[in-house]
């Protein structure tokens, strides 16, 4: 009994560093080991696949909001080069918006980068538009004319001497908009865009936040919905089977974020039987 | 491994805000000095290269926009919250802002709450039984969670075991959100472990 007493000692109060260390190993060790996992896209993540194919057959441009920064590059990036390698390579013509001033960088540098891959001409295929605080009111500019808002791009230049932007006005010229983003911002764009403007929206949100916008789709206010890294890795699938591009860093961090859940469904697990059983325990020894 | 001399920064300050798992230390401190501070520069000049610039100074040194001059100035008056004497300036431009909000009041009525409940409303029971069940359990669900948060009736009978069902679904929605938050941070880690074994040491292709 003591013995046994010991043991759960030892147990419900383990170093949280041991803990630390044992999810660390599980995330680190599938990037060498490489374990097939098995990734099927949702209906949510499809529907964005389909949307944006029918993007490529009206010949319409989109729009992609990135707004998101640093602190959820991991999940947002993938999602985001992934939709743009999905746009670039059938030659949909893409306009970024962002209102988080910390990633402003970061978005640039992610739409350059995946235009090179595909060889696309800024000005051309692509253009960046400028951090604006007071999104709301950039949002509701756009459903008349985003010039309103906006006199230039990220890099300076007149709007008016952007090819791509000649016949572009507002929502009605595009054929969706998504917005990638860890923040409420989503849910500014459907109160002021989709709900005055009846426009296609898709959000590419973090796994934090999922739960929030899934009301959104049931009500139809959002045709899609790309949540977290397993949401990227989703569509990098979709993308790789039906297109044959290479896929990116959602697909390969999947088998980590497996072993990581089971390891902390393991722990939760037995640190439920534990705390049960000393309860039990401390029932019978009164 | 990395020849970029800027990878082996990141992965530094990567490893200096790890360590902080291990203990509280300087190293973690002082990582977290110099993120603090090159964000907050960061901002101050995003914002001043994209918009103070190109809506405000030009408009009104090239083109002779003086208007722009009154929010302008609202904008400085913000700037008083730093003084424990005068702070009480920076209310002005802050009622306006307040005042201004209220614009929002009808659009977020509209998007969250009359859509939804028509979504509620008119929730398809049909299709296979799985559609069915789920847009019962929707109906039901949305029921039972606002019988739990009506307070003006015992929470006993019929009703209290209607409460008692709505708490019971919301439990497994904050369950649902912790296990997504899991997802996340573990998402998180990857991106950095991605980073470290790939960017920096190139052990990983």
């Amino acid at each position: 009994m003591l013995n046994k007493n010991k043991w759960l000692d030892y147990l419900l109060n383990i170093d949280r560093r041991v803990v630390y260390v044992i999810i660390f190993l599980s995330v680190v060790l599938p990037f060498f080991l490489n374990p097939v996992v098995d990734i099927q896209p949702t209906k949510w993540v499809s529907a964005v696949y389909d949307e944006m194919e029918e993007a490529a057959r009206t010949n319409k441009p989109i729009i992609i909001g990135f707004d998101y920064d640093p602190s959820t590059l991991a999940e947002l990036d993938p999602m985001a080069k992934a939709l743009l390698r999905h746009a670039f390579s059938r030659n949909i013509k893409v306009l970024g918006l962002n209102f988080i001033a910390n990633g402003t960088s970061l978005a640039a540098m992610t739409m350059d980068d995946v235009a090179k891959e595909f060889g696309k001409e800024y000005g051309k295929d692509y253009v960046f538009l400028p951090f604006m605080p007071q999104y709301d009111l950039v949002l509701l500019n756009f459903g008349d004319n985003f010039r309103k808002s906006y006199t230039q791009d990220f890099r300076g230049q007149s709007l008016e001497n952007i090819p791509m932007l000649s016949n572009l006005q507002n929502y009605d010229d595009f054929h969706m908009v998504i917005d990638i983003s860890g923040t409420k911002l989503p849910t500014i764009y459907i109160m002021y865009g989709v709900t005055r403007y009846h426009f296609k929206f898709v959000t590419g949100c973090t796994a934090v936040s999922a739960t929030e916008y899934f009301p959104y789709l049931q009500s139809g206010q959002m045709i899609g919905l790309i949540t977290g890294m397993k949401g990227a890795a989703e569509y990098e699938g979709l993308v790789k089977a039906k297109l044959n591009l290479p896929t990116g860093d959602g697909m390969k961090g999947m088998a980590s974020q497996t072993w990581g859940h089971i390891v902390i469904i393991i722990f939760i697990v037995i640190g439920n039987i534990l705390y049960y059983v000393r309860r039990r325990m401390n029932m019978e020894s009164k | 491994m990395s020849h970029d001399p800027w990878v082996w920064v990141a992965a530094f300050f990567t490893i200096a805000i790890f360590s902080y798992l291990w203990k509280e230390n300087p190293l973690y401190r002082f990582a977290e000095h110099v993120l603090v501070g090159i964000s907050v520069g960061y901002l101050v000049c995003i914002d001043w290269f994209n918009v103070l610039l190109p809506k405000l100074v030009e408009p009104i040194m090239n083109n002779g926009e003086y208007s722009l001059i009154i929010p302008g100035i609202m904008a400085a008056l913000m700037l008083f919250r730093f003084s424990q004497k005068i702070g009480w300036i920076s209310f002005w431009p802050l009622a306006f802002l307040i005042g201004f909000s209220g614009y929002a009041i009808p659009t977020v009525i509209e998007t969250n709450m009359l859509t939804q409940i028509q979504a509620t409303v008119n929730t398809p029971l049909t299709g296979g039984w799985f559609e069915i069940a789920s847009g019962l359990l929707i109906i039901v669900g949305t029921l039972a969670c606002l019988v739990y948060f009506y307070f003006s009736y015992p929470h006993k009978g019929v009703v209290g075991k209607t409460a008692q069902f709505g708490s019971m679904l919301l439990m497994i929605s904050f369950g649902a959100s912790f296990g997504f938050t899991v997802m996340a941070r573990i998402s998180l880690l990857i991106g950095r472990v991605l980073f470290l074994l790939r960017d920096w040491l190139g052990v990983v292709s």
